[in-house]
């Protein structure tokens, strides 16, 4: 055999990779058919495909009755509460893969750098300032924002390990969002503001409204879409800055960027979600058992499993009893004893 | 003219001085050795020579021109860095480490082709480690991870390589095969510069050494006439003798052992030549 022969028999057809993510966009698509018909009214699945024949297509399916009815249970209440999950999850998932490469550390969450505290902390702040549900999500995103910029300001300061003065700037925003929220725990009124505040930090998709959904789907997609054309440089960056540089990488410019993109979708999930944790650490990992750790396969793997998890999260959160389960709840639930057993396969790389 | 000139290079991390007007030059082809103590400054010079520390003073020039007009881009075709061995912590494929060293020939926006693949393909193939192309990064041998390094280099595109240390932590056999495959590459027109702790290894392959000690350059030149007794001295504060066995090869022996050479000398029917060029 020739050595270009030989040579092309090597050469992995990328096409062949691609079942995967198809795959699981089937199952995400199914997963949420399925969901839209779970619920206190039941609906059975072959409605709900007349039901969207008729909304894309117009041809009169369902009576008119029947079909106001569905269009008020399917499209105002139970899509956008679906679609927030689908983005949540897959923000969250997303700009974890990008931080664990980007952090050279298989162990790191999106909100190492705070954006969790500070866009809690700001929420809570908007609900003991104003009444209007658009103030606290303004200034929801706002404190994500003012905590990363924060920690990233701290790592600037001093010359050293960049990686690790941004993890220590972190630590160090984090725990001041953590004690402000505290403070804004104190200050409100233990019968109204205080209760909502706990509620919104317990985590929980029962806010999301069709019109903040429409909102926040922009950012949440193109900052998804923006990390997922840098993949290729985050694999680089995970060999460690110096390498990046010497393979024609910007290092800063590039990281200023992806911590960009990642503070705004993970913020963004906080607005409509509330704090939603373990997603971003543990569902990157099952990605790299499915594809391995390239970004270019592992970040849209990552997406489409996240979002897939939290449907399937949610719809367990909402149905399990007769009252909701906040959603954090549940995933910290799931995620905690994951973890525990991922600890064992990370070491391995990692010591 | 020389490829790769540092022109009084100085610099130092928060006012204390590494590097100290350092002064050399580089020729195309050659294998070029840094020898020098812990801590003397080896490793910065080697990340200002790349273009990733700017230099406080003085200026490197690559092919004619300050390094510091290339576009990095620009740079990383031309001149490669193979980082000392370290652990990863993610377990990408052999090919993908090495399939990285196409980025810098490729746009914001375009991926990388089959051809892509078939260069890295074609690197590995040359240092004879295409069995490792779909191996783990994270479970090969500190050897085999040091020459996917190498092969990335040459997959870059690059003529001119910066290693650190590349023979630290690697075994004996090793360290063998990873100098035998640098003086082959040195031999194709591919030009070296590595640090390194073993000044047997610059007696092995180096065709030039640059001493460093406290950031000065303290010795520079070819092996033969720099890697002696005097300079090892004062390079690393031992007592270190450098003998000449047969006509163009020494070795570095430590002071205390001399007396064991001595006896090999009486003793010894197949004894080596020794002598006339020691110092």
């Amino acid at each position: 055999m020739d050595k270009a022969a030989s040579l092309d028999r090597l050469t992995v057809p990328s096409l062949n990779r691609l079942w995967l993510p198809g795959f699981l966009l089937v199952l995400l698509l199914g997963t949420v058919t399925v969901s839209l018909s779970l619920g206190k009214y039941p609906v059975s699945i072959h409605e709900i495909l007349l039901f969207l024949r008729q909304q894309v297509t117009g041809w009169p399916a369902l009576e008119p009755e029947r079909y106001d009815l569905l269009r008020n249970i399917l499209w105002e209440i139970r899509a956008p509460r679906i679609a927030a999950a689908v983005l949540i999850g897959a923000a969250l998932s997303t700009s974890g893969a990008a931080f664990q490469s980007m952090f050279i550390n298989p162990l790191v969450s999106p909100g190492l750098l705070g954006v969790l505290p500070g866009a809690s902390c700001g929420a809570a702040l908007g609900m003991l300032l104003s009444r209007g549900w658009f103030g606290v999500q303004l200034c929801c995103f706002a404190g994500g924002l003012l905590a990363v910029a924060i920690a990233v300001g701290i790592a600037r300061l001093y010359r050293g390990d960049r990686l690790l003065m941004l993890i220590l700037g972190g630590i160090i925003s984090g725990s001041l969002f953590t004690s402000l929220l505290s403070i804004v725990k104190y200050l409100a009124d233990p019968y109204d503001t205080l209760p909502a505040i706990v509620y919104w930090l317990m985590g929980g998709l029962s806010m999301a409204d069709s019109h903040t959904v429409l909102w926040i789907s922009v950012p949440v997609i193109l900052g998804i879409v923006g990390l997922l054309v840098m993949a290729r440089y985050l694999n680089v960056l995970s060999m460690g800055d110096e390498e990046a540089g010497s393979l024609g990488v910007n290092v800063s410019l590039i990281r200023f960027w992806l911590i960009f993109f990642a503070t705004v979708i993970s913020a963004m999930t906080v607005v409509v979600g509330g704090l939603i944790g373990w997603v971003g650490l543990i569902i990157p990992h099952i990605g790299r058992m499915l594809v391995g750790p390239d970004n270019r396969m592992l970040l849209p793997v990552s997406a489409l499993l996240g979002g897939l998890y939290l449907v399937v999260v949610d719809d367990v959160s909402r149905l399990l009893l007769d009252i909701e389960i906040p959603l954090g709840i549940i995933t910290a639930l799931i995620g905690i004893p994951f973890f525990i057993l991922v600890l064992k396969n990370a070491r391995k790389g990692w010591g | 003219m020389a490829l790769l000139e540092a022109q009084n290079i100085s610099f130092g991390y928060g006012g204390r001085p590494v590097l100290d007007h350092v002064s050399f030059a580089i020729d195309k082809g050659s294998l070029v050795s840094l020898l020098g103590p812990n801590g003397c400054g080896k490793t910065t010079l080697l990340k200002t020579l790349l273009g990733l520390l700017p230099a406080d003073g003085g200026e490197v020039r690559f092919e004619g021109r300050p390094i510091s007009s290339y576009d990095r881009r620009e740079l990383a075709r031309r001149v490669a860095y193979v980082p000392q061995i370290h652990k990863a912590a993610f377990a990408y494929r052999a090919l993908d480490v090495v399939l990285m060293g196409r980025l810098p020939h490729k746009g914001f926006w375009s991926s990388y082709h089959r051809r892509d693949e078939r260069l890295a393909l074609e690197a590995l193939d040359k240092l004879g480690i295409s069995h490792l192309s779909r191996r783990p990064y994270t479970e090969i041998s500190g050897g085999e991870r040091q020459m996917v390094l190498i092969a990335r280099a040459l997959c870059q595109g690059a003529h001119t390589f910066i290693l650190d240390e590349p023979a630290n932590g690697l075994d004996y056999g090793n360290q063998i095969k990873l100098l035998d495959q640098l003086a082959t590459l040195s031999g194709e027109g591919y030009t070296f510069v590595m640090s390194t702790h073993f000044p047997d290894h610059v007696l092995w392959v180096a065709s030039q050494v640059v001493m460093l000690r406290d950031g000065n350059v303290v010795a520079e030149g070819p092996p033969d006439a720099v890697v002696n007794r005097q300079n090892l001295c004062h390079l690393y504060h031992a007592e270190v003798e450098v003998w000449q066995l047969l006509e163009n090869f020494k070795i570095c022996v430590p002071q205390r052992l001399r007396s064991r050479l001595c006896d090999c000398e009486r003793h010894d029917t197949h004894r080596p030549v020794l002598g006339a060029g020691r110092c």
